[in-house]
């Protein structure tokens, strides 16, 4: 999923809008399943992505990462034809979801992650439900990377990678797009596998 | 705070519902601008005697069916019903196209994901042929030498835990010219015409 902050008109941002500016098909656009549009919000569902915007922010998301280079494309040209859009962050997302073959595993990783000493007097039988981790940068953007873990149902976790840019003034979205999207990908694929029990 | 904006008049038109602007007093009566489009399959049986506030919460927008469900709920858009999970992915460069026998070939550069339950490294990249009938109708004007596509094998899970194999094909929709971009390079190509005398 990427999220953007700034400012944005959301009644641009119909299918048909798209279409027009050979952004998607045609009969995607036609196919889309539009939810609102309105000054204040615009919401739709193409078979592949979901958008979201409102006045200070986008959403782009795909339950198919097969299609997440699509995403970054489409990304990347629409902000190519709004290039005076003002953005001022940026969050690109990758969700992971993953299920333990017995309790004993599943409980042993929240252990680890979260070590139950400092909780043995303060709670009753403590389990790890949410961990948040921030660290710095390793490029010369400004921002950080937040991972997020968390328990989704029994013996089920989902691991959410946010990598979060501050855009700088001399840089577009479409450029740090460019840059950044591929490395992203491959850095989250890379922390997620560190944070993974061998 | 009084997160309120407005209230609005629902009018039913087959599958598409649309809001008319009007107040808590007056939702009833006169219908005046339109304020926005809902499609009426995320609405429960909409009638034209209901009411609908649009509210803003920090920087998300829910328009609110009192009492019943809301109208936009995130959850049951996004809700995934089926899983996927790539087996082979594939960014490929189209080399020649011959429409005449009916294909192109191309060159593929492994974009495999990170598999996490094994060391599997990616694969060197590979020359291919692809029938031009295996690519979406609406894309099939996109292929041409040098353009850029995505290719994926992935297996689909349904939700009756059916396994279907699933190839896809999407070619990438290229950043357009910007006016500035394109003006830049006119001023270029004359400054450079001027230098060498043309």
């Amino acid at each position: 999923m990427v999220v953007l902050v700034g400012k944005f008109n959301p009644q641009i941002f119909q299918p048909s809008w798209f279409a027009r500016h050979n952004l998607i098909p045609g009969p995607e656009a036609d196919a889309a399943q539009l939810t609102v549009v309105h000054p204040e919000i615009s919401d739709f569902s193409l078979d592949w992505c979901h958008l979201n915007v409102s006045p200070e922010r986008l959403t782009l998301d795909s339950q198919r990462p097969e299609r997440y280079p699509p995403l970054f494309d489409l990304l990347i040209s629409t902000f190519n034809l709004l290039s005076h859009t003002p953005i001022t962050q940026v969050g690109l997302n990758k969700v992971y979801e993953f299920k333990f073959s017995n309790m004993k595993e599943w409980h042993a990783y929240g252990h680890k992650l979260a070590p139950k000493e400092p909780w043995a007097k303060a709670l009753t039988d403590p389990g790890m439900a949410a961990l948040q981790m921030r660290g710095s940068r390793t490029d010369d953007k400004k921002g950080f990377i937040t991972v997020d873990i968390r328990t989704t149902a029994t013996q089920q976790m989902r691991i959410n990678v946010n990598d979060h840019f501050e855009l700088g003034e001399s840089e577009t979205i479409s450029e740090l797009l460019e840059k950044n999207s591929k490395r992203t990908i491959e850095q989250s694929d890379r922390i997620v596998k560190e944070l993974l029990p061998s | 705070m009084n997160n309120t904006l407005d209230y609005f008049v629902p009018k039913v038109e087959g599958k598409r519902v649309t809001f008319s602007r009007g107040t808590r007093d007056t939702f009833n009566s006169q219908v005046s601008n339109e304020v926005a489009i809902v499609n009426a399959a995320t609405l429960e049986e909409p009638t034209e005697r209901e009411s609908f506030q649009l509210h803003k919460n920090l920087s998300t927008y829910r328009v609110n069916r009192a009492p019943k469900v809301p109208v936009f709920d995130r959850a049951s858009i996004q809700a995934p019903t089926s899983t996927s999970k790539i087996i082979s992915f594939w960014e490929g460069y189209v080399n020649a196209v011959y429409q005449d026998q009916g294909y192109f070939s191309a060159t593929l550069i492994d974009l495999k994901q990170a598999d996490f339950n094994s060391e599997s490294e990616r694969e060197p990249d590979h020359q291919a042929e692809f029938d031009i009938a295996e690519v979406s109708e609406f894309d099939r004007d996109l292929i041409v030498p040098g353009a850029v596509f995505y290719w994926s094998i992935t297996y689909i899970t349904s939700v009756s835990r059916q396994i279907n194999t699933n190839s896809d094909i999407r070619f990438r929709r290229l950043p357009l010219w910007t006016k500035f971009e394109l003006d830049a390079a006119h001023a270029s190509s004359e400054s450079l015409a001027k230098l060498f005398g043309i």
